[in-house]
């Protein structure tokens, strides 16, 4: 048998044309002087990414995005654990239910979610409802299946029953048989999980436009505003968004094969 | 005075009965396993003592040195237990699982110590500590499993079916360890297994069970030669079931051949009853060998099975199949089809009530 049929690379190829074409046209246009009359740029240039990076707001943006996907991220972090690990435990049955919870928000598109958390918390004045507070909430919302799935399917890897009932058996009690052996022995859940939070909510336009919009201005807020008068400069902006995501990913990314290592190395020779 | 007792418990799931009013007492430093096939309620039991399952609500009780737990949480019981599946931490080293349950009891970092090199020695493992459990045996891991249940030192230790997913070798040899460290701590101990050589070979008493009842209780040999029903007779070792109609207290009539037994008044008036007599208990002859104060009966050999130090033969007594066991040497003198006559000594007979 043949170990690499040429259909393999070639859907490799093509795999990789289909996710990196549009990657490198979108960097490219970010550098180009011009691009409408010829098939490469004419000229090259950093002035666009100098003049979006030279805003006060450039800075400002950044921090809002990255304070609300962080905030989201943790929250679901603290929020979906447990929950997906009790119901693992101790309510089986709750199971098929709570699946169908975290897939809803799959269905409600961003525009009635943020309407309708509008009219609900209308009564409770604007300071609550336009507040960033209730952003990192509906973005909880909308982030929960990215959440809930690596986390049950790290729990289903794990003989978590049995686990926990050792851990009871010596003696630890809820939380720190959570703390020290549920959530070391299901982290990649954990951290995929997170990872998937982080980059949606990163990049969550509709929301924060409607919920919080020019009160609380997110980078893709920032980003959409360029679209309208430039797309060199809002491509400048596309490029440092998707860099962030992923550097924050292969931040965690790094962090968590390392503890790996230490465990690995930490045995010696064998 | 019994230390670890359990009072009429029972317990259903969705109507299906697991255990039911079960009633057993534990002196302390004893090694009681409980032994019966699948779903006899043996796991349940076990699970109820740890805490993990709770007993249903009635008269049922678990008292440990006179204190009553039925209800108490599973982390405030001090009892450890060791699972099949070794249950080891995978994200700790085997010093961290083994040190898991001292800090959980706050223990000072030296007294930790002091303890984890004590119990690592006693199971003789100490060089293992700074490994992982996935880079040691099955055998490893559960003796280790078995360090850190005792590390805290217990009041009871359970072990649920501790060596079923080990080989043969390893499964004889760490039965043996575990009878050792359970002799030197003196530590009460229930042991859950399916396997009647482990439970027969380790254990201070055997409680059989069957359908979530207790069948018989007692010591290894009295389980073995004095079987208190049937399925206990059944179930440990193998025993040739002869339904006899009673001619007097002490000869039953079975197949054409009278059986002289000891004295027997158990039927409650019946005439029937049932003769057990273990294949080891039998001698085979080519020729027949006379009465001579046996009971002899004749047939023709079916089946020969090797099983190493002896070897079992089947044979057929007028229609009927009767096992015997025959030393290694011996069985050269015996050939499919061959005529051969059995003996057995009254005294080897034992008669109980047949349930027809």
């Amino acid at each position: 048998m043949k170990k690499n049929p040429w259909w393999r690379g070639l859907a490799i190829g093509l795999f990789l044309v289909y996710m990196l074409v549009p990657l490198a046209a979108t960097l490219l246009f970010s550098f180009a002087t011009r691009w409408d009359r010829s098939i490469f740029p004419e000229g090259l240039t950093l002035s666009w990414w100098q003049a979006v990076m030279d805003r006060r707001a450039f800075g400002l943006t950044l921090k809002n995005s990255l304070s609300i996907s962080l905030a989201a991220m943790l929250f679901s972090v603290i929020l979906v654990t447990p929950t997906a690990y009790w119901t693992h435990l101790r309510l089986p049955k709750a199971k098929p239910l709570v699946e169908i919870f975290t897939i809803l928000p799959f269905g409600v598109p961003g525009v009635v979610l943020a309407l309708a958390l509008i009219r609900c918390y209308a009564r409770f004045g604007g300071a609550i409802v336009y507040s960033p507070g209730m952003l990192v909430a509906a973005c909880m919302v909308i982030a929960l299946p990215f959440m809930y799935r690596p986390v049950v399917n790290a729990l289903n890897a794990a003989d978590v029953k049995t686990l926990t009932e050792a851990a009871h058996s010596l003696g630890a009690g809820w939380i720190a048989t959570m703390t020290r052996v549920i959530a070391p022995n299901i982290m990649h859940g954990i951290v995929s999980g997170a990872l998937l939070v982080f980059s949606t909510v990163f990049v969550e336009f509709t929301l924060a436009n409607l919920l919080v919009g020019a009160r609380f201005k997110t980078f893709p807020i920032y980003l959409v505003e360029f679209t309208r008068f430039d797309g060199r400069q809002a491509s400048a902006l596309a490029v440092i968004s998707f860099l962030f995501a992923w550097a924050t990913s292969l931040a965690v990314l790094w962090a968590m094969g390392r503890v790996d290592r230490e465990r690995e190395g930490a045995l010696g020779a064998r | 005075m019994a230390y670890l007792s359990l009072q009429r418990i029972s317990k259903k799931f969705a109507n299906v009965v697991a255990v039911k009013d079960f009633d057993l007492e534990i002196s302390k430093g004893a090694l009681v396993s409980f032994l019966g096939p699948s779903g006899c309620g043996k796991t349940t039991t076990l699970r109820m003592i740890a805490g993990f399952e709770q007993p249903d609500a009635g008269e049922g009780r678990i008292l440990l040195d006179g204190a009553d737990i039925t209800v108490a949480p599973p982390n405030r019981r001090d009892i450890g237990m060791v699972f099949q599946s070794y249950a080891l931490f995978p994200n700790m080293s085997v010093q961290a699982n083994v040190a898991f349950g001292l800090q959980m009891h706050r223990l000072s970092k030296a007294e930790i110590d002091e303890r984890v090199k004590a119990i690592l020695d006693l199971v003789r493992l100490r060089e293992t500590a700074d490994r992982f459990p996935h880079q040691l045996s099955g055998g490893q891991q559960q003796r280790i499993a078995l360090a850190r249940a005792l590390a805290i030192r217990p009041r009871v230790l359970l072990l649920d079916e501790p060596l079923s997913a080990l080989d043969a070798e390893v499964r004889v040899a760490l039965r043996g360890e575990i009878r050792r460290i359970q002799s030197e701590l003196a530590i009460t101990t229930v042991y859950v297994t399916h396997d009647q050589e482990e439970a027969l070979s380790i254990s201070d008493r055997v409680v059989v069970m069957n359908k979530g009842v207790i069948e018989q209780i007692g010591t290894p040999e009295e389980i073995y030669h004095t079987p208190g029903t049937r399925f206990v007779a059944g179930f440990i070792g193998t025993a040739n079931q002869f339904n006899g109609v009673a001619e007097s207290t002490n000869v039953f009539a079975w197949n054409g051949f009278q059986l002289r037994t000891p004295p027997f008044t158990g039927s409650g008036g019946s005439p029937n009853a049932v003769v057990l007599v273990r294949p080891e208990n039998m001698t085979i002859h080519d020729r027949d060998p006379g009465p001579e104060g046996k009971n002899v009966i004749t047939g023709i050999v079916e089946t020969i099975t090797f099983h190493g130090a002896l070897t079992r033969l089947g044979i057929d007594v007028r229609g009927q199949r009767v096992v015997s066991d025959v030393t290694m040497g011996a069985r050269t003198r015996f050939l499919l089809n061959q005529r051969v006559w059995i003996s057995f000594l009254p005294e080897a007979c034992q008669v109980m009530p047949r349930e027809d």
